[in-house]
């Protein structure tokens, strides 16, 4: 099975696959928007997209292995009840035919009441009841749970609650290496964030409600070659975040920031890169240095993946020309070596795919048969049957 | 030539092409010779890191310009592509050769490929496509995929061959390094002063006998003779060298795909020291050269080269991790030479395609068949004939072939051979036949019918090697034969193949374990189970049922109408059917039988698997043995079982032969209303029991009769006296014997009364 990663065309929000070339995969957040889901309507149908892209199971259900929320936002969430399965798997019905997912990774997050500075959407709170489920199945049966119970916690809880539980949950700096209990060397994921509780209270104010984006260095093997790709995802994480990040590791261990490919946080917002506001200041906003070092640990050739509707200038950020502009430049320069999703959307009518071989990480191209049709105007392949003399 | 009215061929094939995803520009170019030619701009996708550099590990540029050619014929000829002169040559699917590469883009052939799109346009996309995708494998080296093995250099367009047999040349590769020389022919198609890669075509075939390389006064190894006055044949050699170890005495590995470029000895001999079989091959040309020393010879004579190139994974569609690379060159051992090559390092060199030896491997790979056991056949006619054809063509070996008749003119009408063995001996000309497969028969010439009976013959018709044995002959009397010498000693399954009703018809019978059941228990079961059907139709049609099947033999068979076509049809059908039985474990009897539709080609098959059938010796007799089918044996019990407190019984159905000794049983008729059951007697009645009797033979074919009748016995007693006295009654009632069969819930008595006469 050959590895990759797929970025959904979902406008400004995000949806990414990633399959390990032991063919497990990971769904990194998801953004069914109502329009997706209408037939009549231009918007990209990315639900049939990822259906066709999963297998299914001995008994019939389709299935991801695992699903990391970076947080619970509706741009990163929604979706979720219509097209997942959520309670006990035997509870699946055919009738339904909704999605398995075999293990949650989720952000502590969860274990935090709704508030005035907490606000969750329907699907969001779907999540947060599916994942307490999943921790109190855990606390009942320990590592008896079955696919469809699983779940693994990126993240210490602030508040003590998941000290009970250490053995799922993965803590910052830490690595996880098992997907659905599985452990077969396909990659190894660097929990960043979410940061420990920090006596800096000013600080933590400052984080707000996107103090709990995930942020995730993942080292995938490629073709069987260990560490083949680098993609460093992390949800929305703002500047705040990333200027830590640096502060912590750009010292001693900056390679754990160094990517293949980045996810640009929160849909290539300025706030990622900057503490000034682009519509106040400009062209004279500020970049912070700290974060921009965080974001820039480029290897040889990276790219950056907008995850986001076209950027346009004239349009309020998130997506932001100036952080584009300032992703160009992190990667050499190179106009080409950033990708909006909705761009390749636009040209190619299809999801931006990467192969991750032993070769290194290469663009998925066009389907050919698909352009043909287009192009010539006609339908399936002409190929007769050829005898044998 | 335009597949539009009035627009540039040059033009519409840039158009089309940048259809393409992947193409990304182009221009039409200032026509060359005459023809049109256009380039295209491919974009190449290739892993970040190489495209941050504009261009791949293996030298593929992001951006390639392909230069398309349109040949005179197009578009009946596909257009020809054309890399950039300095594109990396080591890669395999590159035309050797070419001064500007040119990609190989499609297995087989291109034109072949682009006319199968009845669209020009969509030809045009998919070869774009296939060049995408040529392209994108190039930039990373992939064009040799691990997994399916390493793709062995492109010969395919080389003039001059050379057929050996590989595994022979990759079994003489030892751990060191080495060289050994076999015998060889060829075939020189060239005044004796043309030359090699120039108009001179050569063939040189090697069976891989080994010779030593020494020159005596009446040696052979290099012989020639004109054959007309531009082509000669005769003698040579074939050297075969493989690669030295290296220094720390680990194999040599040449991992490094380089395409076929050698056209001189010096190119021969650099590339021998690349493939590190250069010691090797000084040696071998050293030796040649030594052994012609005080000989000359006028004419030129090919010698093959094969140098055995160790590749780090096997190659495709092969175990086997040496590829062969063959050459061929020409020693012209004039008297005053100072070399036997006499233009030295310059004397050329050709490449040449490998032939495959015909050998039994091959056939196997080219049949997608197993290596199977060798086949007695019995009776080489029409059927028999074709059917060791079939064999042989899939590399199965033929030990016997067995045949008493000659191959007679009107035989020609239906039989595998041909005319020039007319008046042979059937079992002779095939054997002969096959000696060109590399095959040496036994014949035997004998009358099977006889000769089978007789054990030191049977074990010259189906010898020990013999893994199966097929009776075609169509004959009743070598059937009972076969049977008769289907011993416990003899190993291989009986098979035995025949068509019926002229042709519509056919069947094949293979025993069971232990060859039980028999060819004879086989065609019983065959009549009492064939149902009203088609099959029925055929097999018990007076003009051309199985009466009629003694195809090949006695007069009657003038007569007997049959397409070649047909037979061969039915046959092939045959054929594939014994190497199926072949391939699956034995344990049941089978039978397979399969009819032609009147006026549709359709044809439909069936196979009925058949249990052993039960023995049992019969009392009163001379050494008879009476044959329940286990359908029968199985129903007489369950009906004993029925009636505990009573005795029951019927009648029998079956065949008696009275060669075999054998009575065999394959239906039962139920006892006649009138009959009587009581706890110590059953009285079989007579109510409609002769029409019955009647009714069921009539069904068969006229083949089934009543052979006796059985009963039960409560207890484990054998016969009683009454059984006796009623067994003594039927025999004096009737001519065939009579059997009585007796079953208590242990087990089955049989008997018959003794006659007066001796007979049994």
């Amino acid at each position: 099975m050959t590895a990759s990663i797929t970025f959904f065309p979902v406008g400004n929000g995000d949806m990414t696959l990633i399959t390990f070339d032991n063919d497990q995969k990971l769904l990194v957040d998801l953004h069914v928007r109502k329009a997706a889901d209408n037939d009549d309507d231009d918007t990209p149908d990315v639900m049939a997209d990822l259906r066709g892209r999963l297998t299914r199971d001995e008994k019939g259900r389709l299935f991801v292995d695992g699903f990391l929320l970076s947080h619970p936002d509706k741009d990163h969430i929604c979706g979720l009840a219509t097209h997942f399965h959520l309670g006990p798997p035997d509870d699946w019905k055919k009738g339904d035919d909704k999605i398995l997912i075999r293990e949650m990774w989720s952000s502590p997050v969860v274990f935090r009441r709704a508030s005035k500075d907490h606000v969750l959407c329907d699907d969001a709170k779907a999540w947060a009841k599916e994942a307490r489920r999943r921790v109190a199945l855990y606390r009942e049966k320990g590592t008896a749970t079955v696919e469809g119970d699983r779940i693994q916690i990126m993240g210490e809880d602030e508040d003590g609650k998941t000290d009970d539980i250490l053995a799922i949950v993965v803590k910052a700096d830490g690595v996880v290496t098992k997907l659905n209990r599985v452990a077969s060397g396909t990659f190894e994921g660097r929990l960043l964030a979410p940061i420990p509780h920090s006596d800096d209270e000013e600080l933590d104010e400052l984080l707000g409600k996107n103090h709990s984006s995930v942020v995730l260095r993942f080292s995938i093997r490629g073709g069987g070659i260990l560490d083949k790709c680098r993609f460093l995802t992390g949800g929305d994480a703002e500047v705040a975040i990333w200027e830590r990040l640096w502060g912590k590791h750009g010292t001693y261990q900056a390679d754990w920031l160094s990517y293949d490919i980045l996810q640009a946080p929160h849909h290539c917002s300025w706030h990622s890169l900057s503490y000034d506001s682009y519509s106040t200041y400009g062209e004279d906003a500020e970049v912070c240095d700290a974060a921009r070092s965080a974001l820039a640990q480029i290897r040889k050739g990276a790219i950056v993946v907008a995850s986001s509707k076209a950027i346009d200038p004239d349009e309020a950020d998130p997506p932001s020309d100036r952080a584009k502009r300032e992703y160009i430049s992190i990667v050499d320069g190179k106009s080409d070596r950033f990708i909006c999703v909705a761009d390749v959307w636009e040209d190619e009518e299809r999801a931006l795919q990467y192969e991750i071989t032993s070769s290194g990480i290469t663009k998925v191209v066009k389907s050919a048969a698909k352009a043909a049709v287009a192009a010539l105007g006609i339908g399936a392949t002409a190929a007769q049957a050829r005898p044998h003399g | 030539m335009a597949t539009e009215a009035g627009t540039d061929p040059a033009e519409h094939l840039l158009r089309v092409a940048l259809t393409h995803p992947e193409c990304v520009g182009g221009a039409v170019l200032d026509p060359e010779g005459g023809r049109p030619s256009i380039r295209i701009d491919m974009n190449v996708e290739m892993p970040l890191d190489m495209k941050a550099d504009g261009i791949s590990s293996s030298g593929v540029r992001t951006c390639e310009p392909v230069v398309l050619k349109l040949p005179a014929a197009y578009p009946w000829q596909s257009p020809r592509f054309y890399l950039r002169e300095d594109f990396p040559r080591n890669f395999p699917h590159l035309m050797p050769f070419a001064v500007t590469p040119r990609p190989c883009l499609v297995e087989g052939n291109q034109d072949e490929y682009f006319l199968q799109f009845g669209l020009v346009e969509y030809g045009i996309f998919h070869l774009v496509e296939q060049l995408a995708l040529w392209l994108r494998k190039a930039a990373i080296s992939d064009l040799i995929s691990s997994e399916q093995g390493w793709e062995p250099m492109l010969r395919r367009d080389f003039r001059d061959i050379l057929e050996i047999d590989a595994d022979a040349a990759r079994n003489a590769v030892t751990k060191n390094g080495g060289w050994v020389v076999w015998q060889g022919r060829f075939f020189r198609r060239g005044t004796p002063e043309a030359c090699l890669n120039d108009v001179t075509e050569t063939w040189i075939s090697s069976k891989g006998v080994q010779t030593p390389l020494t020159q005596k006064a009446d040696d052979k190894t290099f012989t020639s003779r004109r054959a007309d006055l531009a082509a000669s044949l005769g003698n040579t050699l074939v050297g075969v060298v493989w690669p030295d170890k290296n220094p720390d005495g680990a194999p040599r590995i040449s991992a490094t795909y380089l395409p076929e470029s050698v056209a001189t000895l010096r190119d021969l001999r650099a590339r021998a020291a690349e493939v590190g079989c250069g010691r090797g091959l000084q040696a071998f040309l050293a030796n040649v050269e030594r052994s012609f020393t005080g000989m000359s010879l006028l004419a030129p004579i090919p010698i093959g080269i094969v140098l055995c190139v160790r590749r780090p994974i096997h190659l495709i569609d092969s175990t086997s991790d040496i590829e062969l690379l063959p050459y061929v060159v020409e020693i012209r051992a004039n008297q005053n030479r100072t070399s036997l090559f006499a233009l030295g390092d310059d004397e050329p060199v050709a490449p040449t395609m490998h032939y495959q030896s015909l050998t039994a491997a091959l056939l196997q790979g080219l049949s997608g068949a197993p290596a199977r056991a060798g086949l007695a056949m019995l009776g080489c006619g029409s059927v028999g004939s074709k059917l060791a054809m079939h064999a042989v063509r899939g590399g199965q070996d033929i030990v016997t072939v067995s045949d008493e008749s000659s191959l007679r003119p009107h035989n020609l009408a239906r039989h595998a051979l041909g005319a020039e063995h007319v008046s042979s001996n059937k079992a002779e000309a095939l054997a002969m036949e096959l000696v060109g497969f590399g095959k040496a028969p036994t014949v035997h010439k004998g009358d099977l019918s006889h000769d089978l009976r007789d054990p030191e013959h049977v074990k010259q018709i189906i010898p020990k090697t013999a893994g199966a044995a097929i009776n075609s002959t169509a004959s009743l009397s070598v059937r009972e034969a076969l049977v008769s010498a289907a011993t416990p000693r003899l190993r291989a399954r009986l098979f035995e193949a025949a068509l019926f009703g002229r042709g519509r018809g056919a069947f094949l019978l293979a025993d069971g374990k232990g060859h039980n059941p028999s060819h004879c228990d086989l065609i019983a079961e065959l009549y009492a189970t064939i149902d009203g059907g088609r099959a029925a139709e055929l097999l018990f049609d007076p003009a051309g049922g199985l009466t009629e099947i003694q195809i090949g033999q006695g007069c009657g068979s003038l007569t007997m109408t049959m397409e070649d076509a047909r037979l061969s049809g039915m046959t092939a059908s045959l054929s594939q059917e014994v190497s199926r039985a072949l391939d699956t474990p034995v344990q049941q009897g089978l039978i397979v039988i399969g009819t032609a539709d009147e006026d549709s080609p359709s044809t439909c098959w069936t196979r009925y698997n058949v249990p052993a059938f039960e023995t049992v010796s019969i009392a009163g007799s001379d050494g008879w043995q009476l044959r329940l089918s286990r359908r029968v044996a199985d129903r007489i019990r369950a009906e004993a079982k029925a009636c505990p407190s009573v005795e029951t019984g019927g009648v029998m159905i079956g065949l008696t032969s009275a060669r075999l000794k054998t009575v065999t049983v394959v239906d039962l008729l139920e006892a006649p209303a009138d009959s009587r059951r009581t706890p110590a007697l059953f009285v079989l009645g007579t109510d409609g029991l002769q029409s019955a009797i009647r009714n069921r033979h009539e069904q068969s074919g006229r083949t089934l009769f009543d052979v006796g009748t059985w009963h039960s016995h409560l207890g484990d007693e054998g016969p009683s006296s009454t059984d006796w006295k009623t067994a003594a009654d039927l025999a004096a009632e009737r001519t065939p014997p009579s059997i009585l069969l007796i079953t208590t819930p242990a087990r089955f008595h049989a008997l018959v009364s003794p006659r007066k006469d001796g007979d049994g």
